[in-house]
């Protein structure tokens, strides 16, 4: 059974408009056993994917190591996805399952703080952290809670609709409207105090 | 009761279900409650600072994206690295190769069954049976052996000697194949197994 089951016309963030229909060929192309028709949607993905788990795990190497197996697993599968749905979404549920498998537990990866690997901070780090002070995004993941975060970059980051959201991250759609409601609530309640 | 609610909780009202129904740029509501924003000048406010906060988040948040330079190359080549067409060889051989292993085992089981039921004496088989039929077999191999070999031993007697002893040979041979291949007592419950001097000793 295909991973998506109803078709619904939007534009993937960042790529042409009319990109669609191209990558619902590639995945045709894919599931055909074309591997460089896999290759170009790792290509187009890889970034999306990999920001995404970074974002979430604040870890460059295991974004990049869960990226790449959330890719292996995508070509493994490839036959059970739709083709005339972005597959952004369903790149991005293996990532966050390999995420937590790869963190041994859906808690450590709710609950992962940042930057778990370095304990010290290098002189980079810390004008890095300087830049980033002002972000919207970092205040947002010292105010909301990671599963409030998640949605909310799913929504506006990555521009999902709420039942692409939903499906990503296993929840309802009225909890997704809910969750981006209150997180947006919060930011906003922040920023007028700040 | 207030019959005309304040303006303050129809706005709340307004604002929380477009949380759940709110379609427009930053989640403004659709239906009455775009009505109400139409002539609600704090809720349109509100909408347009929910606009631009999410405008400014997504501004952001394509600003912040992180790169991880050779990450593709390093993708595609771990991906070219799995394609491994051997599991996909094998599970579809997997299935006729067993199923000959399966067969063949099954073949053989049967066979041996069948041969060793073959071979299964009836428990009707008495020892004094047993020792009648071998001496039948062996009278009548004698009863055809010997009368070529008699008729060829008189065409050169210088082999007579040989001949007798090839002869007694086969004798015992048949014998000894006889007792211990025919359906004998051995198989049977308390019968004793015959000796194989029994049939010289019985013909004296």
């Amino acid at each position: 059974m295909a991973f998506f089951s109803q078709s619904e016309a939007r534009v993937v963030p960042g790529s042409a408009p009319g990109a669609l229909p191209e990558e619902s060929a590639l995945v045709r192309s894919c599931v055909d056993g074309d591997g460089r028709a896999f290759e170009e949607l790792v290509r187009r993905h890889t970034s999306r994917v990999f920001n995404y788990v970074f974002q979430m795990t604040r870890h460059r190497q295991d974004a990049e190591d869960i990226c790449q197996q959330t890719f292996i697993k995508a070509y493994r599968n490839i036959d059970r996805v739709d083709p005339d749905r972005p597959i952004i979404g369903w790149l991005l549920t293996i990532a966050r399952r390999t995420a937590i498998n790869h963190f041994r537990s859906a808690k450590a990866w709710t609950e992962l703080p940042e930057d778990t690997a370095s304990t010290e901070t290098s002189p980079a780090r810390q004008v890095e952290n300087l830049e980033r002070a002002g972000n919207l995004w970092e205040k947002a993941r010292q105010i909301l809670a990671p599963r409030d975060f998640e949605v909310l970059w799913l929504r506006i980051a990555e521009e999902f609709s709420v039942e692409e959201t939903a499906r990503v991250t296993g929840l309802t759609q009225t909890h997704v409207k809910v969750l981006v409601y209150r997180a947006r609530q919060q930011l906003m309640k922040g920023e007028t105090t700040a | 009761m207030n019959a005309h609610p304040s303006p303050r909780f129809i706005c709340r009202v307004v604002r929380g279900w477009s949380s759940l129904a709110g379609v427009g740029p930053g989640g403004a509501p659709a239906g009455f409650g775009a009505h109400h924003v139409e002539t609600c000048e704090a809720c349109q406010e509100y909408f347009g600072s929910c606009a631009e906060f999410d405008a400014a988040l997504k501004a952001e948040a394509a600003l912040g994206r992180v790169s991880s330079p050779g990450l593709e190359s390093r993708v595609i080549a771990a991906i070219r690295d799995s394609r491994t067409p051997e599991p996909r060889r094998s599970r579809s051989f997997a299935i006729p190769a067993t199923a000959l292993i399966g067969a063949a085992a099954a073949f053989a089981i049967t066979f041996l069954v069948m041969t060793r039921a073959r071979s299964t004496p009836s428990n009707d088989v008495t020892p004094e049976e047993v020792v009648a039929a071998a001496q039948s077999i062996s009278s009548q191999v004698w009863g055809t052996v010997k009368p070529s070999a008699t008729v060829a031993l008189k065409k050169s007697n210088s082999l007579q000697d040989e001949l007798n002893s090839v002869y007694s040979d086969a004798r015992g041979a048949v014998d000894f194949l006889a007792l211990n291949f025919l359906p004998g007592p051995g198989t049977t419950a308390g019968a004793t197994p015959p000796q194989p001097g029994l049939p010289a000793q019985q013909r004296g």
